[in-house]
């Protein structure tokens, strides 16, 4: 009876660890077959603002505003100009098609050539994002064009801002890497440059209304446009002399904030525009015509008097050295000057 | 039976094993892709992958995006930092990873707690200074301006129900569809996130489904088979020597001599000892190759002996056959064989092998030893072959009925 019992309880016994061997085996060879889902594991984040675009990227947005452009160009409709267009550069591009438009004239569209010779690309993680770009030459070897090129926020493209002819002969200052990206300045930083960005383009400003008689006058180089200027001022007002008539030119900053983006010798180049407004006076009875084809476009068929009001907006583009650069003067590189109204 | 229960636990668990190593590459062997999906139902419309969601399985992803019934749906890859941008103030779900093998892990989205877009702006500022000659008063009409500005905020500001992510300029790459919409995307070096939304008047977040392929290995078949195997062999190896030991207990409980244990031929030549009780002491557990060499040479001069006999037309006596001796005409000298009683009794087996010579002669010495004439018998041989045949009879009785007892022939 007792061996009975026995070998009851030891064949218990045998199918109780035949049992046990059977599911840990199957266990183990299950768990096995069935390893821990993997965590994210991404790259770390980098430590300062990567380029915010590809040179991919870059074409596309060129592709785009320059689409956009040739839209509106052929339309000769500003509407068109809107999803891609915008600041100065919106208000600039309009009144040229409207003037193109009015004197049947498509020349009087700045040329903005589509290829870009060397591209300026953001480094930063937030809005906006302003980048520059330098066309190749435009037609009739003019001089190639710097545009910006900004983000205004994270649900916007990216637009045309503004852009200028480049002065003749003027070289740029050299810039990152499209692919490391460029930062923004501050409009305020007078300390890594020689001047603020806001001081440079004020003092500008009083240097083209005042001329040499200008206290900042000495603090920036001469420049085609200054240049300009005066000779037109001077012309103008010797036109004038015997209708004694005269000529005045007046700049004034917009509201539009300047467009800065850092250079690699830690200077910056910016961008700012700046509305200006020529009066011309001559005595009693005298009568001044526009002179310009888009002048005349835009007085339309207004009735001359002895004044005349011409208003512009002008994109003036200006390199700023870093702090310290001896002799270091704000540098203005080009400028694009469009005429946006005309009265008498 | 300690052993035999161990060896067939062995014997199983190594089937087992081999089992299972074999289904964990046929059966259960995964798929060669995972296929995750989010479940997330509720009111956001935008999904948003961690960076490191994308390629979590493999550098190679599949992304699809459904939604109920026509709803515009859009997927979009771009950096993380400027997906989190786009996003910004909306709230949104986040896919965090895989919580298990088919479904992806989400969590609600915290919404940043102010937008990157909402920054300061370092190059924007209050306009500079007017020009000093602020006679002039310059106020250029700003017409196109204004209303170009003033559509243009108006379509950024309006509220967003389930907004499009489709079409800026920050994607590297997106794709957009009615109900469904889907994408591939191949892993590099960065932070990338994907944003996923429904889009529209009552649009609701899409199901993402992330499909990636996967290098499937199956390191348990071969150590399961062979692991399984080996244990196999080693449980069926403690089960035969565990019943071979059982069988050879229970022959040695017959024999005469009880061996204890003992393997192979020391078994059998036991199991011989203990039927013939001569030569092989059950006590030995393993005979040396010298001791089975020496026992061979027994055997063999055995049989030859054998051998000869039979040649020389001798036959030999079985045990307890009663001896008869031969009627000789001359008896031989058995004064050189000094037979006793019990020499004839010690050795069975010896004593079959015996020839009747033998037998005869040691008949004279029994004869010689208890006192009968065997002079008597060397005198008269001759002409009284009847009388010597008689004796012989004789005396073959007596010595039969001296090897049944001695004491009976020491009684005398």
């Amino acid at each position: 009876m007792s061996t009975t019992s026995t070998r009851r309880g030891r064949a218990t016994w045998t199918r109780r660890a035949t049992a046990g061997a059977s599911v840990a085996g199957a266990a183990l060879l299950l768990g096995a077959c069935a390893p821990a889902v993997p965590a994210p594991a991404p790259d770390p984040a980098p430590e300062k603002p990567q380029a915010a675009l590809t040179s991919q990227q870059v074409d596309h947005v060129h592709d785009a505003i320059n689409h956009t452009l040739a839209a509106a160009t052929k339309a000769e409709d500003p509407k068109e100009l809107e999803p891609r267009v915008e600041g100065p550069a919106l208000r600039a591009r309009s009144w040229q098609l409207t003037v193109a438009k009015q004197a049947d004239e498509p020349d009087l569209v700045t040329d903005l050539p589509l290829d870009s010779q060397s591209d300026v690309v953001p480094a930063t993680d937030t809005w906006p994002r302003t980048g520059m770009s330098v066309s190749v030459e435009a037609e009739g070897s003019q001089s190639p064009r710097l545009s910006v090129i900004e983000q205004d926020d994270a649900r916007a493209p990216y637009s045309l801002w503004g852009w200028v002819k480049l002065f003749p002969d003027t070289s740029l200052p050299a810039f990152a890497e499209p692919s490391v990206g460029s930062p923004a300045v501050a409009h305020d930083d007078g300390d890594s440059l020689v001047v603020s960005p806001d001081d440079a383009f004020a003092r500008y400003v009083d240097v083209l209304n005042l001329g040499d008689d200008s206290k900042y006058a000495d603090q920036f180089g001469d420049d085609l446009f200054r240049q300009l200027l005066a000779d037109q001022d001077k012309v103008l007002n010797k036109a004038l002399e015997p209708a004694d008539g005269k000529h005045t030119t007046t700049f004034k900053a917009t509201d539009d904030a300047l467009r800065s983006v850092a250079t690699t010798d830690g200077g910056a180049v910016v961008m700012g525009a700046m509305d200006a407004r020529e009066a011309y006076k001559a005595e009693k009875g005298a009568k001044i015509q526009p002179q310009t084809d888009a002048e005349k476009a835009l007085f339309g068929d207004q009735e001359a008097t002895n004044t005349l009001d011409v208003d512009s907006v002008s994109m003036v583009a200006m390199y700023i050295p870093p702090a310290g650069t001896k002799d270091g003067k704000p540098k203005v590189l080009g400028v694009e000057r469009v005429t946006t109204k005309v009265t008498s | 039976m300690l052993q035999r229960i161990i060896g067939l636990v062995l014997v199983v668990a190594g089937v087992l094993a081999a089992a299972c190593g074999v289904a964990s590459a046929t059966v259960w062997r995964p798929d060669d892709t995972v296929v995750a999906k989010t479940t997330y139902a509720g009111d956001d419309t935008l999904l948003v992958t961690d960076p490191g969601v994308l390629d979590l399985v493999d550098e190679d992803v599949t992304i699809r995006a459904t939604t109920t019934g026509d709803q515009p749906v859009t997927l979009a890859i771009g950096r993380d930092v400027d997906v989190r941008g786009w996003v910004g103030d909306d709230p949104y779900v986040r896919v965090t990873g895989l919580s298990d093998w088919d479904t992806l892990a989400t969590a609600s989205g915290a919404a940043p707690t102010s937008s990157p877009s909402a920054s300061a702006d370092p190059t924007r500022s209050p306009s500079p200074s007017t020009s000093p000659d602020a006679s002039a008063g310059a106020t250029p009409s700003a017409t196109p301006e204004a209303s170009a500005d003033a559509t243009a905020d108006a379509e950024k500001k309006q509220p967003a129900a389930g907004p499009d992510p489709a079409g800026s300029d920050m994607w590297f790459s997106e794709a957009s569809g009615k109900g469904s919409a889907s994408l591939h995307w191949t892993g590099r070096e960065g932070r990338w996130s994907l944003v996923a939304a429904g889009v529209g008047k009552d649009a609701s977040a899409p199901t993402l489904q992330l499909t990636w392929p996967r290098t499937v290995t199956t390191p348990w078949l071969w150590p399961g088979i062979v692991g399984g195997v080996v244990l196999v062999l080693v449980g069926g190896y403690l089960v035969l020597r565990s019943l071979r030991r059982k069988s050879s207990g229970r022959r040695d409980s017959t024999g005469a001599t009880g061996a204890t244990s003992a393997f192979g031929p020391a078994a059998s030549g036991a199991a011989d000892g203990a039927v013939s009780g001569t030569d092989v002491t059950a006590t030995s557990v393993v005979l040396t190759r010298r001791e089975l060499r020496e026992r061979a040479a027994r055997e063999e001069a055995a049989r030859a002996a054998e051998a000869a006999s039979q040649r020389s037309g001798l036959r030999g006596w079985l045990t307890g056959q009663i001896p008869v001796v031969r009627q000789e005409p001359t008896a031989t000298d058995a004064s050189d064989e000094p037979g006793t009683p019990a020499a004839d009794g010690d050795a069975p087996a010896s004593a079959t092998r015996r020839s009747t010579r033998e037998t005869s002669a040691s008949g004279d010495a029994w004869r010689r030893t208890w006192g009968f004439g065997a002079s008597g018998a060397k005198s008269a041989p001759k002409g009284e072959g009847s009388t010597g045949a008689g004796d012989a009879e004789k005396a073959t009785g007596d010595a039969e009925r001296s090897t049944d007892g001695d004491t009976e022939g020491d009684g005398r």
